[in-house]
């Protein structure tokens, strides 16, 4: 239909529920769930066998494109966006097996995480704006059911509705900008658009149309202070769905962010670069300085998100080449090491059933490869040499030098300084207090939790040892980006 | 398929595979079982040792090969790579370090059954094993001082391994004299070796700012460029040298700075055997190698004459070490301070051979080929000695060798052995020390350097007599033989049996080995590396060749004979001697106390830092303690209660949010267009 990475996610996301209806509802989460990761894998090895072709050149389906046709373009920077959604969605729901168990309906939430992980894919494979919306509403629709999968809590419903209302003005803004694009050039196909823009049409409506699609995907993107969702969001969904969303779909809306602006809104550069600049002083000021005093583990990872996207729009701010592969390098490791770092927190809940600071006290002695993995985790997302997030962060900091803002980078170590306060806080509560009598019957976590962490552990320790693959792709895809010329 | 494996795989496995031994034994295994773990670490060492015997065909016709995948490219930069560098020297190493450290292993299987913190101890085991690997092989300064830097801080905790301070883990004394603990002998060696390393650091930097890389084989070849940018500032080069110097001198325990060593045997004797005989303080002598042809283009080819402070440097540091550490060892009481004190002094004469190649053209195959060759036999006697003396000082539980008394009948294989290995130390021919000794002597006459000869020539004796105090109190002293048999595990006495045959070996085919290692690296140096030795045709003058041995057997007949009359045959009694001459009396009072070098270094240091506290404390710390520790938190707390307000949580005021936005944005745009 459209390409096997999207179909086999497609075909499985229908075949699941159906074998889960014919199951035992007893084992049907283990059951659904290993038929789900069955499409993962198809995709995954789909991807990665098209790899080596799609770096000499983007496939596009229908290969001839007329200007209101929908299109899929296979290229680079969305095969990136595309590995990350479909590792991260592979370890949810293997995690999902084991965590979710309890829960009714999971042939039903496997479903649609996978259809979330599809929207995920079309949205960053999109060629044209009618298919990025579209991919963008699944993605959407999908995670509000998600993130209130628990209908019988009040804390997830409540969370659920706050996200739906403020995502859906977003689309709706979304839709408008789109709709002003169209209207100016004529077209809907993303190359064509970015063609007939650098001949000079435009004018106001451009900005206008601009300002449309940053709040709207900025809202996903949570540009503070369209951020308000997010921490209730993310800590009221399941944790491999906080993990998800935390490290691909927000992630995407700042990886569609950086395509249409590299990609459609080069002419005016020089006006969003200091929005941009702005978005991520204010970001990094209010995630890091707003996770200081949480004591809930899951909102403080859900603020330091918000910081991690004011440092990705540090690169974006740059505006320059090494800029955009800063960024796109650092959502690569902060959807790794964040969705790592929700899946700890998944685990010691699924063991101990809290989520603050006080009840961890001396979680460690009692789980100590979760601890270990999350020690990695939050020293990743501090910055600590040799993990993955280090390298992206000086990757940030050079393209500042580069781009000549000395002072975002200065801000960028300064408030990494100041996030280390929180970050803190959690190794503490996990080494803390050697007895702590209400813990005395927990046990490490099962295997299948522990599996997606250790692979996340291992990737992020291997991204930060032996950098230059990632380095190259995200370099690779930035060149993609910039030079819209390749595409036609 | 064997020739991928052998020329692109062999190096990398080599280097990782101990790496893996440590996670492994780390988390197999219970705490008890060190069966199990031993096994591991040395099955994972063993391979490297394998592999490393794969690279050793490459040695006889020396090739250059440089193995590498991009690591990081930074932007603006040259791209860092994971090499790895073959050449002569580093498979030479590579052969010794991974063979003597699987024995090591071996034997610490039956020598550690009793002793705690078995997970953390062949897991460092290993880590120290694969940091070596990692340092000799690297081919940039980056991975050279990661692997640096890992040996450092295992050898810091392998020395504290009895961290709990056990009384009969102290060191030192006898009574009247004072005990160190093992947990404090590790730091002094951490902060010591650190210091080196710190300099060593920003000399790295410096060159780097200069030469742009960091990689060992672009620095050879264009020394002419950027060593004429250093030349520029004059004594830059120097400051270069004089900062990397730091860590070379530091890490192989060379005058100034060799304080630390005497009291790193605190830790267990397979750990001593590493730290002295593979992993540790030979990886100063390597890096002095391994920068040789650097420096020795800049003075000998480009003409820089600061350049020669690098090879003046060492000899001279080597050449005072030498001496005064074997001076220190005739005095001491302790079997592993001894040891201790020889390899210093035999590393100071790596070093003289290093320096001395530098100095002149006609030394350099010669000073440089013996530096190397005394390595490979100090390796082996050295590692063989610590293995010997584990067992002994576990047989009869003192660490003096004064009240050993040990009867040669019951433990003949550890009498037949360390007799070997310190007949090697002590340079008799024909063990392998006597050869390799032999050569760095002739490489000093060769440049003439005839006063460091001098020197040299004294030290040879020095240690002979040494060796011979050594092994005559713990096997032939009068008083109170022990009499109940001791066992001699196999595990134990063959690793060590294998060493010293191995000094004995190589010692008879010595003349023909030594002419291998010069057509080698003079092949190396000239075709390789492309450095021209103008005079390397040199063949030295056929008198010298005879000379210089006979002078040294004469240097060891004059030393050992008294050694034999005091410590074998007790004729005569050395402390009469001492105690009825007042010179001598005062000698042996300035050597006990190592020449008061550490008593200066700790009134200086630390007792002058003592002193300095309380006015940091008033003037820096507490302004300091109290903007951080109060002023920032406190803004913090405010600003961040001030910050949560946005967070209302009311959905209707989030909307607004948005609409806010969208007009802010809306009023920037239009204001500014």
């Amino acid at each position: 239909m459209f390409t096997p990475i999207i179909d086999s996610l497609l075909i499985f996301l229908i075949i699941t529920p159906i074998i889960g209806f014919f199951v035992p509802k007893k084992s049907s989460c283990l059951i659904c769930g290993a038929v789900s990761i069955g499409g993962y894998i198809i995709s995954m090895a789909y991807l990665l066998y098209l790899l080596p072709q799609i770096f000499r050149n983007p496939i596009r389906i229908p290969a001839k494109t007329s200007p209101i046709h929908t299109s899929i373009m296979i290229d680079v920077p969305g095969s990136l966006m595309t590995l990350l959604a479909l590792v991260l969605g592979l370890f949810a729901a293997i995690y999902s097996m084991r965590f979710m168990e309890k829960d009714p309906g999971t042939p039903l939430y496997y479903s649609l995480l996978m259809a979330m992980i599809t929207g995920i894919i079309g949205a960053s494979y999109s060629g044209d704006l009618f298919t990025l919306f579209i991919f963008w509403e699944l993605m959407c629709v999908t995670s509000y059911v998600l993130v209130g999968f628990r209908k019988d809590l009040k804390e997830s419903v409540e969370a659920a509705i706050k996200y739906m209302l403020m995502s859906g003005v977003g689309s709706a803004t979304i839709l408008f900008g789109m709709s002003l694009l169209y209207g100016l050039t004529g077209t809907l196909n993303l190359p064509r658009i970015a063609l007939s823009l650098k001949a000079g049409e435009g004018g106001l409506w451009l900005y206008a149309s601009l300002g449309m699609l940053i709040t709207g995907f900025g809202i996903k993107a949570a540009i503070v202070p369209l951020h308000v969702w997010v921490p209730d969001a993310y800590t009221a969904a399941p944790s491999p769905i906080s993990a998800v969303i935390a490290g691909a779909s927000t992630e995407l809306a700042v990886f569609v962010i950086c395509k249409l602006l590299f990609f459609i809104f080069p002419a005016i550069k020089v006006s969003w670069m200091e929005f941009f600049a702005a978005f991520a002083t204010l970001n990094m000021i209010l995630g890091n300085i707003a996770g200081l005093l949480q004591n809930d583990v899951k909102r403080m990872l859900a603020y330091s998100s918000v910081a991690h996207i004011g440092y990705i729009f540090i690169g974006i701010a740059a505006g320059t080449k090494l800029g955009l592969t800063a960024a796109l390098l650092h959502i690569f490791n902060h959807g790794l090491m964040k969705a790592l770092a929700f899946l700890c927190i998944g685990a010691i809940i699924y063991r101990i059933g809290a989520r603050n600071l006080g009840d961890l006290a001396g979680v460690g002695r009692k789980m100590p490869i979760t601890s270990t993995a999350f020690t990695i985790a939050v020293l990743g997302l501090i910055g600590m040499p040799p993990l993955n997030g280090f390298i992206s962060k000086l990757i940030l900091f050079m393209s500042c030098l580069d781009s000549g803002m000395l002072w975002l980078g200065i801000l960028l170590i300064i408030f990494s300084a100041v996030s280390t306060g929180y970050y803190i806080r959690i190794l503490k509560a996990l080494i803390a207090a050697p007895k702590n009598e209400k813990l005395d019957d927990v046990k490490e976590a099962p295997i299948l939790i522990l599996i997606p962490i250790c692979c996340l552990v291992f990737l992020v320790v291997l991204l930060g040892v032996w950098p230059d693959p990632i380095l190259k792709f995200a370099e690779e895809s930035s060149s993609w980006l910039m030079e819209v010329g390749r595409y036609v | 398929m064997f020739e991928t494996l052998r020329m692109f795989y062999a190096p990398w496995i080599c280097w990782v595979s101990p790496f893996i031994g440590s996670i492994l034994s780390l988390f197999i295994g219970g705490e008890d079982d060190v069966k199990l773990k031993g096994m591991i670490a040395s099955t994972f060492t063993g391979i490297s040792w394998i592999m490393a015997l794969l690279m050793l065909p490459d040695i006889l016709k020396p090739g250059l090969r440089d193995v590498w995948i991009g690591w990081i490219t930074l932007p603006y930069g040259e791209p860092i790579r994971a090499g790895i560098l073959l050449d002569p020297l580093s498979i030479i190493l590579v052969n010794i370090v991974s063979f003597i450290s699987l024995l090591v292993m071996v034997y610490s299987i039956k020598y550690m059954e009793e002793e705690y913190g078995q997970a953390r101890y062949w897991s460092l085991m290993s880590l120290f094993v694969g940091g070596m690997l990692l340092l000799v092989l690297a081919d940039n300064f980056i991975f050279f001082f990661i692997g640096w830097k890992i040996v450092g801080f295992c050898s810091y905790a392998l020395i504290g391994h009895y961290y709990m301070d056990e009384k009969k883990y102290w060191i030192g004394g006898p009574p009247p004299h004072p005990f160190e603990k093992p947990s404090t002998c590790g730091l002094k060696a951490l902060i010591v070796t650190s210091l080196g390393d710190v300099a060593m650091l920003a000399g790295i930097l410096i060159i780097y700012l200069y030469a742009g890389t960091f990689n060992f084989l672009t620095l050879i070849s264009t020394t002419d460029i950027w060593m004429t940018k250093m030349a520029a500032n004059p004594g830059i080069i120097t400051l270069t040298i004089i900062l990397l110097l730091g860590g070379p001198i530091a890490k192989s325990a060379q005058f100034p700075l060799h304080v630390w060593l005497p009291e790193a045997m605190a830790g267990p004797a397979p750990v001593s055997a590493l730290i002295h005989a593979a992993t540790m303080v030979k990886a100063g002598v390597f890096i002095v190698a391994r920068l040789f042809p650097i420096f020795f283009n800049g003075y000998w080819v480009n003409g820089f004459s600061e350049a020669f402070n690098f090879f003046s440097i060492i000899a001279i540091l080597g050449t005072l070490t030498a001496f005064i550490t074997a001076a220190n060892a005739l005095v001491s009481l302790e079997l592993k301070k001894i040891l201790a004190y020889s390899t210093m002094s035999q590393i100071g004469y790596m070093m003289l051979g290093l320096g001395v190649a530098g100095m002149s053209v006609n030394a350099t195959i010669t000073g440089y080929v013996g530096g190397l060759y005394h390595l490979l036999s100090h390796a082996l006697f050295k590692a063989a000695l610590f293995l010997c003396a584990g067992l002994v000082i576990h047989v009869t539980g003192s660490i003096y060798i004064h009240d050993k008394g040990l009867n040669r009948k019951y433990m003949p294989m550890t009498w037949i052995f360390m007799w070997f290995s310190a007949l090697s130390l002590a340079g008799v021919p024909p063990f392998s020390g006597f050869w390799s000794k032999d050569e760095i002597l002739m490489a000093c006459v060769n440049a003439g350097q005839y006063g460091l000869f001098l020197i040299a020539l004294l030290t040879a004796g020095i240690t002979c007599f040494y060796s011979i105090r050594m092994i005559g109190y713990i096997f032939h002293s009068r008083s109170g033989e022990l009499e109940e048999g001791h066992g001699e595990p196999k595990l134990m006495w063959i690793p060590f049996g294998i060493l010293s045959s191995l000094t004995l070996i190589l010692g008879l085919i010595g003349y023909w080995l030594g002419g291998i290692l010069h057509d080698t690296f003079r092949e190396y140096f000239i075709n390789v590396l492309g450095i021209p030795l103008t005079a390397s045709a040199h063949t030295p003058a056929s008198l010298t060749e005879v000379i210089i041995p006979s002078l040294s057997i004469v240097m060891l007949l004059v030393a050992g004979t008294p050694a034999y009359i005091f410590y074998i045959s007790h004729k005569m009694d050395s402390w009469k001697l001492v105690n009825a001459n007042a010179a001598l009396r005062l000698f042996h009072k300035i050597l006990w106390n190592r020449w008061y070098i550490d008593k200066l270094y700790t009134i200086t240091f630390v007792k002058g830092l003592h002193l300095l506290r309380p006015i940091v404390q008033r003037y820096i710390e507490d302004p300091i303690d109290f903007f951080l520790n109060i002023g920032v938190p406190r803004f913090f707390a405010i600003m961040c209660s001030g910050i949560r307000r946005i967070q209302t949580g009311i959905a209707s005021i989030n909307i607004l949010y948005i609409l806010i936005f969208l007009t802010s944005m809306v009023m920037i745009i239009l204001v500014v267009i």
